[in-house]
């Protein structure tokens, strides 16, 4: 085998070419990496709510814990099992503070059958300002006599 | 995997900086792990207890092998976890805590661990070995 276009690696060739447009696309398919999962699917902000959902299944209702502090929002659980060879405790703390224009006071959540916790709050409301219009008083001019 | 490069073409920085980029990259586990979920340090499958060893597996894939903790105290096997997260809207920990009693055949001193690349804790202690022999009589012959 000749050594001849080794030598001379810039030359050009229609196979090389080739080559490496059919490289190209093989990148353009293969992913460059799996994104790491995001909290966008946990943690929902938009316009009108603020809400949380977690995967607590394998908690007791009574094991967990939610506690509201200004706007602070704590989620807490705590589990221990006893095993026959011996015994199993697990704990799990979420703290989220919770963004300005949320109403507080109507924070509410629920639990689902199948484990899933889901806390949610409304923002509140922009206050309804309204123009008020400047009535002139008509002006009476008497002449005096 | 990439095809081989031809070596009558040019290459550039980019095409090397691609291969770099997607050589081989693969990220742990703990960062496919699905923190949305507070299932975590489960046993996977049933505690083995037979006559050769006595084998425990666990779902570790929330935490880096950095904060795992496996104690033997005794027959006590204890093994712990703390995961500590900081997000844009707030905090996240998670921790468990977990006893198991080995029993009396097991070989304390040969417990041994693995973690695989998906988050898996394999804890194994071999049982020990009869060591019980039977001792002929031998007779005395008297005088």
């Amino acid at each position: 085998m000749s050594l001849y276009h080794y030598f001379r690696p810039a030359q050009r060739s229609v196979f090389g070419d080739l080559m490496r447009d059919m490289a190209q696309m093989e990148r353009q398919f293969t992913p460059v990496c799996r994104g790491s999962p995001s909290e966008s699917s946990e943690i929902v902000n938009n316009d009108q709510k603020f809400a949380i959902n977690l995967n607590v299944s394998q908690f007791k209702p009574e094991d967990l814990k939610i506690n509201l502090d200004g706007h602070t929002l704590s989620i807490q659980g705590e589990q221990e099992l006893k095993t026959e060879h011996g015994y199993s405790k697990k704990s799990f703390s979420r703290v989220i503070l919770l963004p300005e224009d949320v109403d507080v006071g109507a924070v509410a959540s629920n639990l689902s059958e199948d484990g899933k916790l889901s806390i949610e709050a409304p923002k509140k409301e922009a206050i309804q300002g309204r123009s008020i219009p400047i009535q002139q008083a008509p002006v009476e001019q008497k002449t005096s006599e | 995997m990439l095809m081989l490069r031809s070596p009558y073409s040019d290459s550039n920085a980019l095409d090397h900086f691609l291969d770099e980029l997607t050589g081989s990259v693969q990220f742990p586990y703990w960062r496919n792990a699905d923190h949305n979920s507070f299932n975590f340090s489960d046993n996977i499958g049933e505690i083995v207890n037979d006559e050769s060893k006595f084998s425990v597996q666990l779902d570790v894939s929330h935490f880096k092998p950095e904060n795992l903790k496996i104690k033997l105290d005794g027959r006590e096997l204890k093994i712990e976890g703390i995961q500590e997260t900081k997000s844009e809207h707030g905090y996240l920990k998670r921790s468990f805590s977990k006893m198991i009693l080995l029993p009396e055949d097991a070989d304390l001193p040969s417990v041994k661990s693995a973690i695989s690349n998906e988050g898996k804790l394999q804890i194994e202690a071999p049982k020990k070995t009869n060591s019980s022999r039977s001792i002929p009589i031998n007779f005395v012959a008297k005088h």
